[in-house]
C-alpha cells in the first residue's frame, strides 16, 4: 500500500480557498501559514481516521461508520463539529436517495422502452418485407 | 462565513487515500468519507480563524498558527508538526538561562533539540528560502529522533 508523499497532501488551491472563506476580506495569509494549515489538515484526517477506527473496533466492527466518526469527534474534543456534520450527513443521505430514486426511475423507464421496442420489432419470419410491423398475437 | 453547502470542496478521493494509508483501515463507506471530508474542511476554517485572533487581524503568519497549536488542548496531535520557531539568538539565550552554555558554539547546533520543541532559524536577516530548506531537513531529523525516543518510552512502560 505505497502512496507517494504528494498523494497524502490536500490540494493547495482548495485549502487556500477554504482559508480565505473563513477569514474576513482583505486578510493576507502567508505562504508558510497556508502550508502549515494544509499539513495540519492532512494530519487531522489521519488522526480522525485512527480515532474513528478505534470506536469501530471497540464495537467489534471492521468498517468505519459515520456514527463512529461522530463519536470519535466527541472523544477527541471536537464536539463543535458534530452539529454541522449531522446536517452534512443528512444532506448527503438525501442526495444519495435522490440519486438512487432517479436511477431507479431511469431504469424503469428504460426497461419499459426496451420492452416496447422488443414487441414492435418482433416481426414473424415470413413477413420481413412488410414495413409496418404487427404485434404478434399468440395464435394457438 | 462558509455555508454548509451540499457540495464538498476537498476532493473525496484524496481524503480516502489518506484514510486508507492508516493501518487497520479496511473499507470506508461513502457516508463516513463525506463526514470526514467535511470535518476536515471545518477543521481548516476553525484553525485559521483561531490563529487570526493571535495576530493583528490583518495578516495570518505561521507563528499565529503555531501559537494556537501549542495552546489548545485538542490540537496536541499537531504539536510536533507545527512547532514554534525561534531564532538562533533566542535559542542561545534560553540555553544560557538554563545554564547549558558549553554545548552551543556555532550554528551547527541546529541538530540539538531544545526543551520547548522550538526549531532554529538562521539569524533573521538571512534569506528565508535557504533557512526554510535547512529547517525542513532539520525538522525531519529531529522528528525521527523524537519518534525513536517515544517508541523507547512506550516499550519501557509496557
Amino acid at each position: 500500500m505505497a502512496e507517494r508523499v504528494e498523494d497524502l497532501n490536500l490540494p493547495n488551491a482548495v485549502v487556500s480557498r477554504l482559508i480565505k472563506d473563513s477569514l474576513p476580506d482583505g486578510v493576507n495569509v502567508s505562504k508558510e501559514a497556508r502550508l502549515a494549515l494544509a499539513k495540519a489538515a492532512s494530519i487531522f484526517v489521519l488522526f480522525l481516521t485512527s480515532a474513528s477506527n478505534n470506536v469501530a473496533t471497540k464495537n467489534n466492527r471492521k468498517t468505519i461508520s459515520a456514527q463512529d466518526v461522530m463519536l470519535a469527534l466527541q472523544d477527541t474534543d471536537f464536539e463543535g463539529f458534530i452539529e454541522p456534520l449531522r446536517e452534512c450527513l443528512d444532506n448527503f443521505k438525501k442526495a444519495q436517495k435522490e440519486k438512487k430514486d432517479a436511477n431507479a426511475e431511469k431504469r424503469k423507464s428504460k426497461s419499459k422502452e426496451d420492452e416496447e421496442k422488443r414487441q414492435s420489432t418482433n416481426v414473424p419470419e415470413g413477413d420481413s418485407d412488410s414495413a409496418s410491423a404487427v404485434v404478434v398475437s399468440d395464435d394457438e | 462565513m462558509s455555508s454548509n453547502t451540499k457540495e464538498l470542496q476537498l476532493p473525496i478521493s484524496r481524503v480516502k487515500t489518506i484514510m486508507k494509508s492508516s493501518p487497520d483501515v479496511d473499507s470506508v463507506p461513502q457516508d463516513s468519507l463525506a463526514v470526514v471530508t467535511r470535518a476536515t474542511e471545518l477543521f481548516i476554517q476553525n484553525l485559521a480563524k483561531e490563529a487570526l485572533k493571535n495576530g493583528d487581524g490583518s495578516k495570518l503568519e505561521y507563528s499565529d498558527v503555531a501559537k494556537v497549536v501549542q495552546a489548545k488542548g485538542n490540537l496536541f496531535f499537531l504539536r510536533e508538526i507545527i512547532p514554534r520557531k525561534i531564532t538562533v539568538r533566542e535559542y542561545k539565550e534560553i540555553m544560557k538561562r538554563e545554564g547549558i552554555t558549553d554545548i552551543i558554539s556555532s550554528s551547527e547546533s541546529s541538530e540539538e533539540e531544545d526543551e520547548e520543541g522550538g526549531e532554529e532559524e538562521e539569524e533573521e536577516d538571512e534569506a528565508e528560502e535557504g533557512v526554510e530548506e535547512e529547517e525542513d531537513g532539520g525538522e525531519e531529523e529531529e522528528e525521527d529522533d523524537e519518534d525513536d525516543d517515544e517508541e523507547e518510552e512506550e516499550d519501557a512502560q509496557r
